[in-house]
C-alpha cells in the first residue's frame, strides 16, 4: 500500500470537506415538495383536456446531417427533423420525462408545488392532442406501449429497501384520447410483466399470480398460491423484441423515470416457484403449457425463445442456469456480470476482472445456452447497464468512462462513446453525448451495419429520459418538450 | 432526534462519501440534497432505524449508479434551484485519483469511500454491504492495486476496448 495513497485519499477528504452544503431549509424545501405531491391525497380529480392544438409541422433538416455515407439496409439515419415547435410549459415548471406511444410523444411534469401534468402530442404535426393535470400523490412517472399510456403514482412514500412495501397505483390511460380505463393498486415488492395486450402482476404478500386484460383491466385470470409458493416471473422474450432488461420482469413499471418498458409479444409466462417448479402458462388464458424442474434459490430469472434461465448461488458460486445445465460460472476473480440473451442461440455475459493484478478489464463471453460451451470470449469496455441485441449486435449503454459500445456479432468492439444510447431499428443506433460545456448534447446515428456514426444535431440540455424509436426522437428539455423526426 | 440535528451532525460526512463515489463537487452536493429531501420527507420512520446513516448511503449508492443521471440530467434539475457556491479545484494527484476511482467497480469504489473518508473498519463496511470480511479485504485491496497502478501510469485503467473502437 503506497502510503502516497492514504495522503491522497487524506487530501481528497479536504476538498470534500470544502464543497458548501445546502442550507437544511433547502433541504427541507425539496423534501416538502415531494412530501406535499405525495400526501395531497387522491380526492382531486385530474382534469382532462382535450385540446385541438394548432401545432404547424416543421421540416426544418438539421444543418449538422452528414448525408455521405453508403446506404445500408435498414436506411440509415442521416438527420433530425423538428416535428412543430417543442412544446412550452410555464415558468417555474419542467418537463420531467418523454415516451412515445404508437404515433404520439406522451411528456409529463412533476412541479414544484405538488401538481401533475401529463400531454400527448401528435407526433406527425406537433399538435397537442390531450392534457391529463392533478395533484394527487406523487408521480413518479409515464410508462408507455403503443396500446395504453400507464401513469405511476406513490400512495405511500417509497420504502428505499429498508422496510415496508409502499403502496402504489398505476393508472392506465386511453393514448388515444388521455381517458382513464382503469388502475391497479400494487407494492413496489410486487413483480409486473406488461405485455402488449396483457398486465402479470406476482403479488408479493401472497405469492398469487394475477393477469388482466391492459386495455380494459378485465381480469383474465388468477393463479392462488399453493403450498409451493411462487418466487419469480417472467415473460417470454423472443427474437425480434428489443428489451434493456436483467431479468423478465418490467422495470419501467416501477421507475418509469428512468426505464423504459419495452413489453412482450410472446403469449408465454413464466413462474419459477421457491423448491424449483418451473411452469409455463397461456399469458392470456393461465392454461398451463408445461412445468420443469429447475434449482431452488433463484435470484433472477428470464425467458428467451423458449428456454429459461436463472442466476442463483451454487456451493457459493453465482451461476446461470438452465434447467438442464449449469451454464457458466465466473472464476473468483470476476464481478458476476448479468447474463442476456445476445442472438437465437446465445446467451451472453458481460463481466469485469483485474489482469495481471492491476489492470481492469471487461470480457464478452458468448454461451451455447444447449451445451454451455463458451463460445467465444473477447475484451469488453468496462461498464455498468444495459444491454440490449439486434441482428446479434450488442449495444451496452451505462455507467463507466465509455457509456455505449456497439459490438458485432463476434463480441469485436466496433463503435464506442461515452454517452448513452440504445437501438433505433435493427440497422440503426442512437447516442446521446454531453461534448460541450454548454449542456446541449450531440445526437449521433450509428449503422449497426457499417458502425460508421454519423452526427445528426445538437439538442437542447435534456431534463430527463429521452425516448427514440425507428422513426422518432423526443427528450424533455427544461421548459420545452422536443419531437424529432429521424429523416434517412 | 430531529432532522436539523441529524442533518448538521452527518451532512459533512455524507458528503464526503459521495464526492467520494463521483468524484464531482456539484453531483456531490445534488446527492446529499436529494437523499435528505428523501430522509426529511419519511423522517419518522428513517429517525427509528439502527443507522440512519447507512440508510442515506443506500440512497446516495443508487443515485449515483443511474444512467440517466450520469450524463448530465441532474444539472437541468438543479438549474431550478438557486446554485451552491463552486469550490476550488482540486489538484492534480486529486484529479487523477478521482478519475480512477471512477472506473472502479461500484463495489469496490464504495468500499474504499467507506474505509478511506469516513475510517469505516472492515467490520462495519462487511455488516453495511452484507459481504464477509474476507470479501470487503478483497475489495480493498483490489482497488488499492488497482487505484495505485492507475496514479503510476493514468492510461493503465483506459479501456483496451475503447482504444481499439475509436
Amino acid at each position: 500500500m503506497p502510503a502516497d495513497l492514504d495522503e491522497l485519499f487524506t487530501a481528497l477528504g479536504r476538498q470534500a470537506d470544502a464543497v458548501p452544503l445546502a442550507e437544511v431549509e433547502q433541504v427541507r424545501r425539496r423534501g416538502r415538495q415531494r412530501r406535499a405531491r405525495s400526501r395531497a391525497g387522491m380526492a382531486a380529480a385530474a382534469v382532462l383536456v382535450l385540446l385541438a392544438g394548432t401545432g404547424v409541422l416543421l421540416d426544418r433538416r438539421h444543418s449538422d446531417a452528414e448525408p455521405i455515407l453508403p446506404a445500408t439496409t435498414p436506411a440509415r439515419i442521416r438527420g433530425l427533423a423538428p416535428v412543430g415547435e417543442p412544446l412550452r410549459t410555464g415558468e417555474g415548471r419542467m418537463w420531467n420525462g418523454a415516451r412515445i406511444s404508437g404515433d404520439r410523444v406522451i411528456g409529463w411534469i412533476r412541479a414544484g408545488d405538488g401538481s401533475q401534468e401529463t400531454v400527448a402530442v401528435d407526433a406527425r404535426t406537433g399538435r397537442t392532442l390531450w392534457r391529463t393535470t392533478g395533484r394527487e400523490s406523487f408521480h413518479l412517472g409515464v410508462a408507455t406501449t403503443s396500446k395504453a399510456v400507464i401513469l405511476l403514482r406513490e400512495i405511500k412514500p417509497q420504502s428505499e429497501s429498508l422496510d415496508e412495501p409502499a403502496d402504489r397505483l398505476l393508472l392506465f390511460h386511453d393514448p388515444a384520447t388521455g381517458a382513464k380505463r382503469w388502475e391497479l393498486r400494487h407494492t413496489d415488492r410486487d413483480q409486473l410483466v406488461l405485455h402488449e395486450d396483457v398486465l402479470v402482476r406476482m403479488v408479493h404478500e401472497t405469492r398469487a399470480i394475477e393477469a388482466y386484460d391492459l386495455a380494459g383491466g378485465r381480469r383474465l385470470w388468477t393463479e392462488p398460491a399453493d403450498g409451493d409458493p411462487t418466487k419469480l416471473i417472467s415473460g417470454m422474450r423472443v427474437g425480434p423484441d428489443d428489451s434493456e432488461e436483467h431479468s423478465g420482469t418490467t422495470s419501467a413499471l416501477f421507475r418509469p423515470d428512468a426505464a423504459k418498458a419495452f413489453p412482450f409479444t410472446d403469449d408465454r409466462v413464466v413462474d419459477l416457484s421457491e423448491s424449483g417448479r418451473i411452469t409455463v402458462r397461456d399469458i392470456r388464458t393461465g392454461k398451463i403449457r408445461s412445468v420443469a424442474r429447475g434449482r431452488a434459490g433463484a435470484e433472477e430469472l428470464f425467458a428467451y425463445e423458449g428456454k429459461i434461465y436463472a442466476t442463483l448461488r451454487i456451493d457459493g458460486v453465482w451461476s446461470i442456469t438452465t434447467p438442464d445445465h449449469v451454464l457458466y460460472q465466473p472464476d473468483d476473480s470476476a464481478e458476476f456480470g448479468y447474463p442476456f440473451p445476445c442472438g437465437q442461440t446465445r446467451v451472453c455475459v458481460l463481466e469485469r476482472r483485474e489482469a495481471n493484478g492491476a489492470k481492469q478489464e471487461a470480457r464478452l463471453i458468448m454461451i451455447d445456452p444447449n451445451t454451455g460451451d463458451v463460445i467465444r470470449t473477447t475484451g469488453a469496455v468496462p461498464r455498468y447497464g444495459d444491454n440490449s441485441t439486434r441482428l446479434g449486435h450488442i449495444l451496452t449503454s451505462g455507467t463507466g468512462e465509455k457509456g455505449t459500445t456497439l459490438y458485432d456479432e463476434n463480441g469485436r468492439a466496433r463503435y464506442s462513446d461515452d454517452g448513452i444510447g440504445g437501438f433505433a431499428d435493427n440497422g440503426n443506433a442512437l447516442t446521446l453525448t454531453r461534448d460541450a460545456g454548454d449542456g446541449r448534447f450531440t445526437v449521433r446515428g450509428v449503422s449497426n451495419i457499417d458502425y460508421q456514426a454519423a452526427k445528426l444535431g445538437v439538442i437542447p440540455e435534456i431534463s430527463g429520459r429521452c425516448d427514440w424509436n425507428e422513426d422518432l426522437l423526443t427528450c424533455p428539455a427544461g421548459r420545452e418538450l422536443w419531437v424529432w423526426r429521424l429523416t434517412r | 432526534m430531529d432532522f436539523d440535528g441529524f442533518y448538521r451532525d452527518t451532512s459533512r460526512r455524507l458528503l464526503r462519501y459521495a464526492y467520494g463515489l463521483t468524484g464531482d463537487p456539484g453531483e456531490a452536493q445534488d446527492l446529499v440534497q436529494e437523499a435528505y429531501a428523501r430522509a426529511w420527507q419519511r423522517w419518522r420512520r428513517v429517525s427509528g432505524y439502527d443507522d440512519p446513516e447507512a440508510w442515506l448511503r443506500v440512497v446516495v449508492n443508487r443515485l449515483s449508479t443511474d444512467r440517466w443521471r450520469r450524463i448530465g440530467v441532474r444539472r437541468a434539475r438543479a438549474a431550478a434551484e438557486p446554485p451552491l457556491p463552486t469550490v476550488a479545484p482540486p489538484s492534480e494527484d486529486l484529479v487523477l485519483l478521482v478519475r480512477a476511482m471512477r472506473e472502479l467497480p461500484d463495489k469496490l469504489r464504495r468500499a474504499l469511500a467507506l474505509h478511506y473518508l469516513l475510517d469505516r473498519s472492515i467490520a462495519e463496511i462487511a455488516a453495511e454491504t452484507g459481504a464477509s470480511q474476507n470479501t470487503v479485504k478483497s475489495w480493498l485491496f483490489r482497488g488499492r492495486t488497482l487505484l495505485a497502478a492507475a496514479l503510476e501510469d493514468p492510461t493503465v485503467m483506459a479501456p483496451e476496448g475503447a482504444r481499439r473502437a475509436r
